[in-house]
This record gives structure tokens, C-alpha cells and sequence, in this order.
């Protein structure tokens, strides 16, 4: 077993070294640095923006735009999601109204965002907040729906109450299932937001990117996409690292 | 405390689950009293409505008829006198074993529940693993850890859904003096639930013999065998002599129904 990681490591530098190789020589094949500039160029560009400082800028904003997005959704759909596993009632009212709405593609969302809050950070946080949504929502709630009926009853003939049987017997239940959402969920903000700032912001990587493109920096328009690219495997890493803190059960067996 | 509380009447209980084609008559006019203190198991094949006639018992199914009362009182729904030990996934994996076993004292609002988990994990032989996860234990303390839990809030009827059917029988053997050994302690009402003769017999003052489709229970079987059991009645004659009365009521009946399927 403890062989295997490094093994996946090493493949997966083999990997990344012969994507390198591919593109470049495909650079020397096409020859317009327009069309397609070079994995040397492209960190040329990486340094020059690093060492400017506009690159952490947009960096920074973006983060920001998807954390507080990410973070009003997953207040509003963890909740709610195990009101509704809980209640008949709520699950009625509410659930044809989720999947409804659950199909619209957050980009959908955009001119709506834009009249409702104008220009710059508000419109994306609501793009990146919807785009947390659902699959936090989708996967709590399904998740605190197979509650074990036995850890139920066990629970109840303990003298545990519907608060009590909420929070100790729901929450965690679920909890496995809200964390894939939470991972999924901060995932498809990442996506989003790059897709809010192309129309909507003044800054961020998507912004980045947009204004690249008119001005045929296509080596800075790559640099963009492999920095969105890094940040957010980065983000889904750490979520699934921190996952053993949050879950310690889920790491402890007997073998 | 033994002698005062724990008394369970039961007085025509019927009950239907499912619907359509899957509906089934699980209980059919059962009537039973158990006085206090008193250890009672329901025996009988799988499918004859034994789990169901604990979860009515335990307030977990509401019978389509008749009544169930414990110390008088209607039961209508879940309580904490009456605790059960499942057989499978019972324990909250989420917690450790001090913290399942703290659990029934915390919603119960009983003082120092750290100190009563330690003091029933000790009881059941686990007094160093309240740490451990249900994940990093075996099955044998698992099941130790549910009764423990089950037995931290002092229950007056204790409900176990063949608990240790899951157990290699040397375990199993060993579990059950456990669980008689505490018993003698309380003395708290017990019902439980097994498919296996001769832990029925082991263990209880009296077996009701339970046949199935619809869900009844067929005889009352004494056991007068003297208390505190010991692992060597498992041997001697009065126990063959009861194993082998109960073992014709069980045959007749698996065959009455093997021969209808
Ligand atoms: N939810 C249910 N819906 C329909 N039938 C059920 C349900 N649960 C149990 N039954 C049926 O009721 C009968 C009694 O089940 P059960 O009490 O679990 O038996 P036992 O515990 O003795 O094995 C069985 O025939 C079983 O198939
Ligand atoms: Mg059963």
C-alpha cells in the first residue's frame, strides 16, 4: 500500500512532463505565437505578471468572490437540506421547487445578477452562491435522507428529542455526503466565478483572461487558465485533507 | 428497584406492514405480561414477527390493534425506559465507544455522563477502549459497547434484537454470561429476541415459542432451571430435557412452514 502513492506520483510527473512536450511541439509546428505560444512563453508571461503584482490581484479577488459565495450557500443549503430529510412537510412544500430551479446553469443567472446588484463583486457572489447550491444541497439532502432507521430508534430510546436527533444523529449521518457536496459545490463556484468575471467584473482572473483576449496576449490568456486550473485542484486537495479532521471515524478501522 | 418497576402487559396486539403485494399480517393477536425483573425470549424462525413484536414493545411501530403498557402506562412512542440492542449497526460510528455510551446520560440530562460512560465501559469488560471508534473494534465489543449503552440509563425493560447472532459461538457463550451477570446486578425486565434455542433457554425464566405468517406466539416454555446459571447447565439433563421439548415445537413449526413455500 505505501508504495502506491508514490508510484501515482512519479506517473503523474511522467504525465505532466509529456503534456509540456506535446504542446511544445506542437508550438514549433504551428508557429504563431498568437494561435498557440509555448509552454516558455507561458511562464515568461507567468514571471512578468508575478513580479507586476497584477496577478495576485485578480487572484485575490476572485478567491474572494467564490469564499463568500461558497460560504452564504453552504449557510442556506446544509440547513436546509436536513430540514427537509426531516420534515414530510417542508419536503413537500419545497423539494418541486429545488428541482426546478436545479437545472438552470448559474450563467443563466448572470443578466438577472447584473440588473438585481449592478456592476463588481455582488453580481458574483450571487453566480458562485448559486453555483455552491445545488450540489451542497443535492448531496445533504441525500445524504441525511439513508439515515439508518436503527441509529434513529437507538437514538429515540435513548431519550434523544427532534433537536438532539437533528444535530447528533442527522448532521452527522449526513455529514459524509454534505462534505463530496461541499467539495463538488466549491468546485463549480471556481468554474463559475471565472465565467461571472468574463461579463460582469473589473477584476479576477476571468476579467484577466477577457481583457487578454482582446488585447492577443494569448500567452497571458493561458497563464490565466492554468493558474484557474491549479487553484482549483488546490481548493478540491484541501478540502479532501482537512476531511480527516472533520470525519475522524472515517480513517480509523480495523483492518 | 427489582420487584417495583419493569412490568410489560401486552393485550392483542395485531399488526399489518406493507402494502399491496408486499402486505403481510406480522402479528396476529399476541398477548403476553412479564412481571418485573422478569427475563423472557422470544424464540422462533426468522420471519415470524419477532422483531416486530420487540419494536412494538419499544415503541418503534404503533399495532394496528391492541395495546401495549408498561407500568400501566400506554406506550405510545419511543422511550427512555426502554432502551434496545440491535443486532446490526446500532452503535453511532460517529462516536467513540465512551461516547456512545455517554450518550442516553447526555439527553437525559444526567450528571457527569463522562463518568457513567467510564463506569459501564468498565462493567463490560472495555474499561481502556472509550477512545476507540465502532469502526476499530470487533464485533464481539461492539456489541459489548450497545449494551452498555443501552444499560447506562438504568433502564426498566431491556430490549435486545438478537444481539449476539452475528458472534462465533465461543464469543456468543461468553456474552451471554456477560449479559446475565448484569442482569443479576439490576435485575431489570429483559426481552430478547433469538432464532437460537439454547441461548433462549440459557438465558430466560421463560421462552415464548413463536410461529409465523401470521406472527404468534404458539407455547410458553418454563425454564426451571436455577439461577445464577452457570456454563456447565448448558450440559446437564434438565436443560436437554427442555432443549429437546422446545426443539420439537420449533421443528413442527419451520416444517409447517417450509412445506407451505
Ligand atoms: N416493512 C415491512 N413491510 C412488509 N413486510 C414486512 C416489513 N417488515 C417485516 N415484514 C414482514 O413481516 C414478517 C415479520 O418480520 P420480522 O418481525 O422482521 O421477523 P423476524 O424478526 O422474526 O425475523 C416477515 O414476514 C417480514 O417479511
Ligand atoms: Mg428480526
Amino acid at each position: 500500500m505505501p508504495s502506491l502513492p508514490k508510484r501515482n506520483v512519479v506517473l503523474g510527473l511522467i504525465g505532466i512532463l509529456g503534456f509540456f512536450a506535446v504542446w511544445q511541439v506542437a508550438t514549433w509546428r504551428i508557429h504563431n505565437a498568437v494561435l498557440l505560444p509555448g509552454p516558455l512563453a507561458m511562464f515568461e508571461a507567468l514571471c512578468g505578471l508575478c513580479v507586476e503584482g497584477r496577478l495576485w490581484g485578480d487572484i485575490g479577488a476572485s478567491l474572494r468572490r467564490v469564499v463568500v459565495g461558497f460560504l452564504i450557500a453552504s449557510a442556506v443549503a446544509v440547513p436546509l437540506a436536513l430540514a427537509l430529510a426531516a420534515s414530510s412537510l417542508l419536503r413537500g412544500l419545497l423539494l418541486p421547487i429545488v428541482t426546478f430551479l436545479r437545472p438552470i446553469p448559474p450563467i443563466a443567472w448572470i443578466p438577472l445578477a447584473i440588473l438585481w446588484f449592478g456592476l463588481g463583486d455582488p453580481p458574483s457572489f450571487y453566480i458562485t452562491a448559486v453555483a455552491a447550491f445545488f450540489p451542497i444541497f443535492i448531496n445533504s439532502f441525500s445524504g441525511a435522507a439513508t439515515v439508518e432507521a436503527d441509529h434513529l430508534n437507538a437514538a429515540r430510546c435513548l431519550g434523544a428529542e427532534r433537536w438532539a436527533l437533528l444535530m447528533r444523529i442527522f448532521l452527522p449521518s449526513a455529514l459524509p455526503s454534505i462534505w463530496t457536496g461541499l467539495r463538488i459545490g466549491l468546485g463549480q463556484s471556481w468554474m463559475a466565478v471565472v465565467t461571472a468575471e468574463l461579463i460582469t467584473a473589473q477584476s479576477g482572473l476571468g476579467y484577466l483572461i477577457q481583457l487578454s483576449r482582446l488585447n492577443l496576449d494569448t500567452d497571458v490568456v493561458i497563464v490565466g487558465m492554468c493558474v484557474i486550473g491549479f487553484i482549483g485542484a488546490l481548493m478540491t486537495a484541501t478540502l479532501s485533507y482537512v476531511e480527516r479532521w472533520v470525519m475522524p471515524w472515517r480513517h480509523r478501522h480495523v483492518d | 428497584m427489582a420487584g417495583s418497576r419493569g412490568l410489560v402487559e401486552l393485550s392483542a396486539i395485531g399488526v399489518d406492514l406493507g402494502t399491496g403485494i408486499r402486505a403481510t399480517r406480522a402479528l396476529d393477536d399476541v398477548s403476553l405480561d412479564i412481571v418485573p425483573g422478569e427475563f423472557v425470549a422470544l424464540l422462533g424462525p426468522s420471519g415470524c414477527g419477532k422483531t416486530t413484536l420487540l419494536n412494538v414493545i419499544a415503541g418503534f411501530i404503533k399495532p394496528g390493534s391492541g395495546s401495549v403498557r408498561i407500568d400501566r402506562k400506554l406506550v405510545t412512542g419511543p422511550s427512555a425506559r426502554c432502551p434496545v440492542v440491535f443486532q446490526h449497526h446500532s452503535l453511532f460510528p460517529w462516536m467513540t465507544a465512551a461516547g456512545n455510551v455517554a450518550f442516553g446520560p447526555e439527553m437525559l440530562g444526567l450528571p457527569d455522563p463522562a463518568a457513567i460512560a467510564r463506569e459501564y465501559l468498565g462493567l463490560v469488560g472495555l474499561a481502556g477502549q472509550g477512545t476507540k471508534y465502532p469502526g476499530q473494534l470487533s464485533g464481539g465489543q461492539r456489541q459489548r459497547v450497545g449494551l452498555a449503552r443501552a444499560l447506562s440509563i438504568r433502564p426498566d425493560v431491556l430490549l435486545l434484537d438478537e444481539p449476539f447472532g452475528a458472534l462465533d459461538a465461543m464469543t456468543r457463550e461468553l456474552m451471554q454470561e456477560l449479559l446475565l451477570t448484569l442482569w443479576e446486578r439490576d435485575r431489570h425486565t429483559t426481552v430478547f429476541v433469538t432464532h437460537d434455542l439454547e441461548e433462549a433457554i440459557f438465558l430466560a425464566d421463560r421462552v415464548a415459542v413463536m410461529a409465523g405468517q401470521p406472527g404468534r406466539i404458539r407455547a410458553w416454555i418454563e425454564v426451571r432451571l436455577p439461577r445464577p446459571r452457570t456454563p456447565d447447565q448448558r450440559h446437564g439433563a434438565v436443560f436437554q430435557n427442555i432443549l429437546a421439548e422446545v426443539s420439537g415445537l420449533v421443528r413442527e413449526e419451520s416444517l409447517r412452514v417450509f412445506q407451505e413455500v
